[in-house]
């Protein structure tokens, strides 16, 4: 089929001397969670061996791909993973926003910093690098065809979404909580917790709600170049600070 | 290649709408084992979404659509597991490496990792892309993307095939092996609908041609039957059918435009 006639090639034998395929891809560890409502998801119809596997796969694809805090590093090395790159680098961030806790300012303001500096960081990186994850078109396309029901495809992309931004949150909500239960004791913990969910949820919410009134007004082409300016503009912060 | 028992594909007043455009107009079909249709039309006929219709990509319609002898609107996907699928739009995760899109699409399918690895790089050795098996697929060429769609789509060993331009990008030597492999599955008593707007070659390889114009299916037959209507090669079978006669002229005026002259033919309408 090339000019070479593959058909001569000894590489059409058992395939087991190719010594370049590696592995089978690890286990991440966060599938150990789902794993152990797999009989609550059967029970609604769903797939979960087929689901497990598509959300193995978008977790591969999270890895690879580069976040916009990245944008400006030139090279792309095969092997990171670009997604536990990026959580170090929104830990640093939130470090940046619990050392507020330590300044002498009244405590409601504080507290509202803080907070609105996590919602800030986590509507940034949901918009920036999430975008393409949520408002994706073409995977339909490709799992569609295959015996894959929209229930499992849905339950999927839920479950993917959930992780992530349990990730960013954590990642950018740790140090202040550390910063903040030392200071202010356990009430702070029990406090803050509750108050975080509810920020991803309204994130979500207000992203969601966002996007739908961009593609109202606009069409779809104007929406990706409104998420583009504003990884530039991101980028630009990103790497002036 | 003619009937054998009960059709594989059995389409009944199919109808579909996109809001106000009424796209399928009531299409009735039935597909036999082992026949290779030649599935065309004009651009927006219908034929991408009579196939994503059967797929499921697509829901909405009305009518009946029966695949294997079950109507596909019971819920069950499994169905598709016989089906292969090369679509025009060439989807594909694009961060993955063709071993690891090969192995999550054969297991989707029902094959196990080692087997769907095995069959993958055996595959792609023998269409001599081998050397990127381990490659990311963002680094493929047209023609190797398309090895690895065509192979995603027969990996899994199905029944029924739909391909919507599948040697797009291919070499000459790429198409006269992809031509063999249909010709062999066919024989095989696998069914296969090819769609192309490449005339000789749906000339060539259909054992029936289905037409389809704005929705209806206004031609279908093996191609001597088709010659019986109008004589000529299927492209001018096909420009009679579709009621196409002006290729001259808007010939003409498109080359005036280009050289700037004024184009004053007919009333502008499309091709």
């Amino acid at each position: 089929m090339n000019k070479d006639s593959s058909m001569s090639k000894d590489t059409i034998n058992n395939g087991s001397t190719s010594a370049k395929r590696p592995a089978v891809m690890e286990e991440p560890r966060f599938l150990k969670t789902p794993d152990r409502f797999a009989g609550l998801f059967e029970r609604r119809g769903i797939d979960y061996a087929k689901l497990r596997l598509i959300v193995r796969i978008r977790l591969l694809m999270d890895a690879r791909r580069i976040p916009t805090v990245f944008a400006s590093s030139n090279k792309t090395n095969e092997k990171s993973n670009y997604f536990r790159l990026s959580l170090f680098i929104y830990t640093l961030m939130g470090l940046f926003a619990g050392l507020v806790l330590l300044l002498p300012f009244p405590s409601f303001l504080k507290f509202n910093m803080t907070t609105g500096l996590i919602f800030f960081f986590l509507m940034s990186t949901m918009i920036s690098d999430f975008s393409s994850v949520l408002l994706d078109v073409r995977e339909k396309n490709i799992l569609l065809p295959r015996p894959v029901d929209h229930r499992t495809m849905n339950a999927a992309k839920i479950i993917h979404i959930l992780y992530y931004i349990f990730c960013i949150t954590a990642a950018l909500a740790g140090p202040q909580l550390v910063i903040g239960t030392l200071k202010y004791g356990a009430v702070f913990l029990a406090v803050m917790i509750p108050e975080l969910v509810l920020i991803c949820c309204f994130a979500v919410f207000f992203t969601s709600v966002l996007y739908t009134f961009i593609l109202l007004i606009f069409d779809g082409e104007k929406l990706k170049d409104m998420i583009n300016y504003f990884q530039i503009v991101l980028s630009l912060a990103v790497l002036i600070f | 290649m003619g009937a054998a028992g009960e059709p594989v594909i059995c389409i009944r007043n199919l109808r579909m709408r996109f809001g106000e455009n009424e796209v399928l107009k009531g299409i009735d079909l039935d597909i036999y084992k082992g026949q290779i249709i030649g599935y065309i039309g004009p651009n927006g006929a219908g034929k991408s979404t009579t196939v994503k219709l059967m797929l499921g990509i697509l829901d909405g319609y009305d009518g009946e659509i029966r695949i294997f002898g079950e109507d596909i609107r019971n819920g069950s996907v499994e169905y598709k597991r016989r089906i292969g699928y090369v679509p025009e739009s060439a989807d594909v995760y694009e961060s993955l490496t063709a071993q690891e899109y090969l192995s999550f699409v054969g297991q989707l399918y029902g094959l196990d990792h080692e087997t769907a690895d095995a069959k993958a790089s055996k595959l792609m050795s023998l269409f001599g892309i081998e050397d990127v098996y381990t490659s990311r697929i963002s680094t493929y060429s047209r023609g190797m993307k398309q090895k690895l769609l065509i192979i995603s789509s027969l990996l899994h060993d199905p029944d029924i095939l739909f391909f919507d331009e599948p040697m797009s990008g291919l070499d000459a030597n790429s198409v006269m092996v992809f031509k063999e492999i249909m010709s062999s599955l066919a024989a095989r008593g696998k069914t296969i609908f090819y769609s192309s707007h490449i005339m000789d070659v749906v000339e060539r390889i259909s054992s029936r041609i289905i037409l389809l114009n704005e929705g209806r299916i206004i031609a279908d037959g093996t191609f001597d039957e088709l010659k019986k209507n109008a004589e000529g090669s299927l492209e001018e079978i096909f420009n009679k059918l579709t009621g196409f006669s002006r290729h001259r002229e808007i010939a003409d005026a498109f080359v005036s435009v280009i050289e700037g002259k004024d184009a004053s033919v007919g009333d502008g309408v499309p091709v």
